[in-house]
């Protein structure tokens, strides 16, 4: 199998396997518009994030290998908990989302599916307050304007929050 | 660190997030921050689920059921009114506490506006929906799923242009009504009809169709115009107060059912057939191999009575035309052959019903076998499997958690028989799961 060099902006180089480098739709277009023999330059992407990248490709393979489910085609329900389990431990919100923009940007449809499911896990029945300390989220509203929006949406903010 | 990096992620990706929430945790963003204001109003895909609503709004399951009614349909009014983007894909589940029709009608009208392209409906009421004529204008529809509801269109109703996949579960609908809705909506690709009462005659004309499931009590199955068929999964019933087989079922002089249908499979790769439906093909004469073999067929899943004569052939028949099969699946199903009380006509005996199968399954690498009692005619059938599979690796075969008593000391024995017998293939494993 063609093995893919890329270089990360920290200047890191990875060999990447051929058909992984290809769950990247940039890196495709790149290697579509360029010689093969070429290393990509990965600007946007940090040495960490090629690594969790191809640590989710090898947990793909070692899930699938156990559940004898293809991943990439079907979305079995006790897959993806296994997977989220494995992936969700090490990874910071801060991490996340560092990893969210830079898989958007390689285009990496499937594990951008995952993280976006794991980001959308951590803010699950959580105040507004502590969403807007999890995300960074500068409140903008006037008392007005937040009031406003409440009495818009009365039904999705009546009932008890939880406390963190 | 940089604040509020998650409200600059591209577009997609929030909504990727959000669709990921119950709809309740979804909304309740729009109070983050002013970047947050409209994002869950430009959802495309909307989940009214009762469960997760329920779940989500940490309610007591004793309220007052008028109290939840007005709840969740405001919530549904609320949330389409203050929508901003045409809704792509509306979902409804919910019982008879939560909603009534006319606040169903309403919002079905209300999508209707909207070029809806994926619609599911799933109810549980006290009486069956009437799905009222603002669905039948959707022809933006690609996706249809309706659980428990009544279908009765217009006269003027000419199909779905654009559906390619529908989904009918306990839906009343007159044998014309199906038959135009199927024949008029050309793109159709996916049908799976469960339990609907009112259609009798399974006749699908249908050009591009490449999945089926059905279930249900047919007098007869018509594929004639469906041969681009890849997957099928026919479950076929009878009536209560059906004494034998029925007479629709029998074919015309010197045809054969199993023809008639595998003629018209050209394309298949998986199919699953249960006892009555593999009934229903053995009618006829029986031919000792498929005129048009399935070069296609990869895996076979049928439930074989082994007390029945006509079952075997049947499906040795369907075994000797498969020349690509790789799995195999059968499970013994012990229902008593239906006697046949019209015999009309002749059937002729065929030449393989003897214990010399005489084929060889090139391809195939595993077999289930479910249910088994431990018979003699069971054991015959694996060990002609056994022998005739070059290229086997693995056989499971699991007994019946509940054997007859004069076999209830047969799971040891047929452990021991099962491992003795002989393999063709060197690498076949035999393993015993238990029941």
């Amino acid at each position: 199998m063609k093995k893919i060099s890329v270089r990360t902006s920290d200047g890191q180089e990875f060999e990447l396997e051929e058909n992984l480098a290809m769950e990247s739709a940039t890196i495709k277009t790149s290697l579509d518009a360029f010689s093969r023999d070429d290393i990509i330059l990965l600007p946007n992407v940090n040495s960490w994030e090629m690594v969790k990248i191809i640590e989710f490709f090898t947990k793909v393979q070692e899930l699938e290998t156990k559940f004898g489910v293809k991943f990439m085609e079907k979305k079995e329900g006790r897959f993806l908990e296994a997977f989220q389990a494995e992936f969700d431990k090490d990874l910071s919100d801060d991490n996340l989302y560092c990893l969210l923009w830079t898989v958007d940007y390689l285009g990496i449809e499937v594990l951008l599916e995952n993280l976006c499911h794991l980001m959308a896990e951590r803010t699950k029945n959580k105040t507004v307050e502590s969403c807007r300390n999890l995300f960074g989220v500068q409140h903008d509203y006037t008392p007005e304007e937040e009031a406003e929006i409440r009495e818009d949406y009365s039904w999705a903010f009546e009932g008890p929050e939880i406390e963190e | 660190m940089e604040m509020d990096r998650i409200s600059s992620l591209p577009n997609d990706v929030t909504e990727k997030i959000l669709s990921c929430l119950p709809l309740r945790d979804a909304v309740r963003t729009s109070v983050l921050s002013s970047k947050w204001r409209y994002k869950s109003a430009m959802l495309q895909d909307l989940e009214f689920d009762e469960c997760s609503w329920r779940t989500s709004q940490y309610r007591e399951y004793d309220d007052d059921d008028y109290q939840i009614h007005k709840t969740f349909v405001n919530m549904i009014d609320h949330v389409l009114l203050l929508h901003l983007v045409p809704i792509r894909k509306f979902k409804l589940a919910c019982t008879a506490d939560e909603v009534a029709t006319r606040d169903i009608d309403r919002w079905m009208t209300h999508l209707s506006r909207n070029s809806i392209k994926e619609l599911i409906i799933k109810l549980w009421l006290d009486h069956q929906y009437n799905i009222p004529f603002s669905v039948f204008s959707c022809q933006g529809l690609v996706h249809l799923e309706l659980l428990d509801c009544l279908l009765k269109p217009p006269s003027t109703f000419k199909g779905f242009k654009s559906l390619k996949s529908l989904r009918l579960l306990h839906v009343d609908m007159a044998q014309d009504v199906f038959e135009n809705l199927i024949r008029c909506s050309p793109l159709l690709e996916r049908l799976t009809l469960l339990s609907c009462d009112g259609v009798t005659s399974l006749k699908i004309d249908a050009p591009n169709l490449q999945y089926l499931h059905v279930l249900g009590e047919f007098d007869v199955v018509n594929l004639d115009s469906a041969s681009s068929i890849t997957e099928a999964e026919i479950w076929m019933g009878i009536g209560n107060d059906e004494i034998g087989v029925p007479a629709s079922w029998i074919p015309a002089c010197s045809s054969s059912n199993l023809l008639m249908i595998f003629d018209h499979l050209p394309h298949i790769r998986r199919l699953k057939i249960n006892r009555r439906f593999l009934e229903y093909l053995s009618l006829g004469a029986l031919p000792e191999k498929l005129t048009n073999p399935c070069q296609h067929l990869k895996a076979l899943s049928v439930d074989i009575c082994f007390d029945d004569p006509d079952a075997i052939p049947t499906a040795l028949c369907i075994l000797r035309s498969s020349p690509a099969l790789q799995e195999l699946e059968i499970e013994v199903d012990p229902t008593e052959k239906l006697p046949r009380i019209h015999s009309i006509v002749e059937e002729v005996n065929s030449p393989c019903v003897n214990d010399n199968y005489n084929c060889t399954f090139s391809q195939l690498r595993l077999v289930k076998i479910t249910e088994i009692s431990g018979v003699k005619a069971e054991l015959d059938f694996i060990r002609f499997l056994l022998l005739s599979s070059p290229v086997l690796e693995r056989m499971t075969v699991t007994p019946r958690r509940f054997p007859e008593p004069s076999y209830v000391d047969g799971v040891p024995k047929l452990v021991k028989e099962l491992l003795q017998f002989k393999r063709e293939s060197k690498h076949a494993e035999i393993i015993l799961l238990d029941p």
